[in-house]
């Protein structure tokens, strides 16, 4: 049976994956300056923007991450967050720590 | 902490009952199973293994001691209140819960004789838990790199992974040793923040480096159907990863947490 189990978890493994998050879009940096304004609503920066990563969570709070070529040729996040009235509460941008994998 | 394990298991176990139930009767080993427990009470022993593991490893964080922290695990469940003991045959030991849900771990002979188990006044399945190891003196919302490692080592010899059924337990320590866990970069160690993380910035001397969107929010690859497996199902918002593989970054680090609360600059 415990056999049985691995095989079955081998496959589960192999067959089940994640849901991988939508694709970031890389948009130039001046872009998301001048578009993403504190308070400006979603429909306002996916318009501006199109779609690009976001998670929603149960708050009803949503973060939207963006890319951005950054001068030292790495790649930039540009992260905003939409609170539950939909618009825009915070940003943040920088370049990020590199995951290996 | 293993946010896909769960999941995986959640399935498999479907079909390991359906093949239990039609297996050929044969002889096993006689279990006493007491009704007042629930069977995925956490392990005294395991637990203090961890504890075992914390002393070996303190100089990650001399400064530091070890308590254990309950968390929600599901929608709706009150935290407050909460009553832990450790519960053997003969013996009964209250455990004292802080504030924050955190105890101290205490050392009791007759318990580990007896095989006791760590048994609270709500189901299992409710609370999750994790190791706590913060060093004294810290500025605010930070956390101390050296600390996390800590976390996750003594977390992962306490057999502090989700509860579930036993099965994920004896999948987990198959496929999950401590050491590729929170020594490797897909070890998916998952941590939580006081409140919901708008941001992580890793930070040494001069060096400051946010950590990517995917060491937030478990990696942002739960979906509604997979997030009731994840010990994060109601900390979603609070999750992150911490790089404890990389040696570039010394234990004295810190990680800078930034909340959604917080009002822009």
């Amino acid at each position: 049976m415990k056999w049985l189990s691995l095989l079955m978890l081998a496959t589960l493994t192999a067959c089940s994956g994640t849901r991988a998050l939508q694709a970031s879009k890389n948009v130039p940096y001046a872009t998301l300056e001048q578009t993403v304004q504190l308070g400006a609503s979603k429909e306002q920066v996916r318009l501006a923007l199109g779609d690009s990563t976001a998670i929603r969570f149960d708050s009803g709070n949503e973060v939207w991450m963006y890319t951005y070529p950054s001068p030292s040729g790495a790649q930039g996040e540009y992260v905003i967050l939409f609170g539950a009235d939909g618009v825009v509460k915070q940003v943040r941008q920088g370049e990020v720590y590199k995951l290996e994998h | 902490m293993r946010a896909f394990l769960p999941l995986l298991v959640g399935l498999l176990l479907h079909s390991t009952i359906a093949l239990a139930q039609t297996a050929p009767t044969q002889q096993v080993p006689q279990v006493k199973v007491d009704a007042t427990r629930d069977p995925v009470d956490k392990s005294y022993r395991k637990m203090m293994q961890g504890v075992a593991r914390f002393e070996r490893d303190h100089a990650l964080a001399p400064q530091a001691s070890l308590r254990f922290r309950l968390l929600p695990r599901q929608p709706g469940v009150d935290m407050s209140g909460v009553q832990l003991r450790i519960a053997g045959d003969t013996v009964s030991v209250p455990l004292p819960l802080a504030a924050d849900n955190s105890f101290a771990p205490v050392r009791n002979e007759q318990a580990l004789r007896e095989d006791a188990v760590l048994l609270a006044n709500r189901k299992a399945s409710t609370m999750s838990w994790r190791a706590q190891v913060i060093t004294p003196g810290l500025p605010p919302d930070t956390r101390r790199l050296g600390d996390l490692r800590l976390e996750c080592r003594a977390g992962m010899d306490s057999g502090l992974i989700s509860n579930d059924p036993q099965i994920i337990a004896w999948l987990s320590s198959m496929l999950y040793s401590t050491d590729k866990v929170c020594n490797q970069p897909d070890g998916n160690y998952l941590f939580f923040a006081d409140r919901p993380l708008f941001g992580v910035t890793l930070v040494h001397g001069e060096r400051r480096l946010a950590l990517p969107f995917k060491m937030l929010y478990a990696g942002g690859e739960q979906t509604p159907a997979s997030l009731p497996y994840c010990d994060c199902q109601v900390l979603l918002d609070h999750s992150y990863y911490a790089p404890l593989w990389d040696a570039g970054w010394p234990d004295d680090s810190l990680l800078e947490l930034r909340y959604m609360d917080e009002v822009a600059p």
